[in-house]
């Protein structure tokens, strides 16, 4: 019986590895290469699963402290990448839990964000995307994000997201429904600075 | 935009709407040095958690060490350890008082005694 080659692991994934390795060997001092390999990443993901931009950094910042301090959890994991992943994803949801606000901004105002020259006219189309992503339920956009965005498999979402391949695929449908019903030009997109009541409650999550 | 349920090309095409903006939140100029400050803050904080664990086990470890060895030592005290000052003091007096000459050949006599009395002991 003929076995299948095992997958590759991407050109970033071995980056993270060897920023991981590095981090083990020289400690403190080589964590700004994991960071800024991996922060825009990370960030984006804490954003989506936090809905604001600050608490997203705080989780970002206190997941890199800690692997500094303890970086053979990193460097010994199976997927150093999918591991720092799901760290920041927990502890993204930690603070989100922690978090008692009943007010939560709609818009993106809370976001900092970067368009190039050359993509100023998408940057309409972009900010649709964020504020789609803002009204889906987490556990979807989460989902959204490690598919098109990080490039994931079904089978890595679930076990990054500590659930089954199969759930993962039906989120990730789910979500691109809503999404494609969001995002038609004849949807309203409610986009302003003021602050909405709007229950954040673990339902949500 | 149509519906993804419309079919596969409408599929792609929101895919590729979604990763297009993939970049266009970015992290604060600032969360660098945050996390670099709190992470050598943390690993420094570790590192003196560390030392005071080391220091602590190593305690432990002496204690154990030489609490049975000191019991054991003071088990033997009385073959290990000479005469006390006042006994020799007191047997000096005594050789003095009997044989009426001085302390000091009294203290001579005392001294002969003990030393003969551990080698007795010794062998």
């Amino acid at each position: 019986m003929s076995q299948a080659p095992p997958l590759q692991p991407d050109a970033f994934t071995t980056q993270v590895q060897q920023c991981a390795d590095r981090l083990s060997e020289l400690g403190v001092a080589a964590l700004s290469g994991l960071f800024d390999l991996t922060s825009t990443r990370l960030v984006r993901l804490a954003v989506t699963i936090t809905r604001n931009q600050h608490d997203a950094e705080d989780a970002v910042q206190s997941v890199l402290a800690r692997v500094a301090s303890a970086p053979r959890l990193l460097s010994r994991a199976d997927e150093p990448w999918h591991y720092l992943l799901r760290m920041v994803r927990n502890e993204s949801l930690v603070i989100l839990r922690r978090r008692r606000r009943t007010l939560t901004l709609v818009g993106l105002t809370d976001l900092l964000t970067r368009t190039s020259v050359d993509q100023a006219e998408q940057e309409e189309s972009f900010r649709a995307v964020w504020l789609a992503l803002r009204r889906l339920p987490v556990r979807q956009s989460e989902v959204v994000v490690l598919k098109v965005w990080e490039g994931l498999t079904f089978a890595q979402i679930g076990d990054v997201l500590a659930v089954s391949p199969a759930t993962a695929t039906s989120r990730y449908r789910y979500a691109l429904e809503k999404l494609s019903v969001l995002l038609a030009p004849q949807a309203p997109m409610v986009e302003s600075g003021e602050c909405a009541a709007r229950q954040q409650g673990a339902g949500d999550v | 935009m149509s519906k993804v349920t419309d079919g596969p090309e409408s599929f792609e095409q929101l895919e590729a709407t979604l990763f297009a903006a993939r970049d266009y939140v970015t992290p604060s100029s600032d969360l660098r040095p945050r996390t670099l400050e709190q992470a050598r803050h943390a690993t420094r904080a570790q590192g003196w958690a560390n030392r005071l664990t080391l220091i602590t086990l190593g305690s432990m470890l002496l204690w154990s060490v030489t609490m049975p060895l000191l019991r054991e030592l003071s088990s033997h005290r009385d073959k290990l350890s000479g005469p006390f000052p006042a006994e020799i003091e007191r047997a000096a007096q005594d050789y003095a008082d009997l044989h009426r000459y001085e302390a000091q050949w009294g203290l001579v006599e005392a001294f002969r005694d003990a030393r003969q009395l551990r080698m007795g002991g010794e062998r």
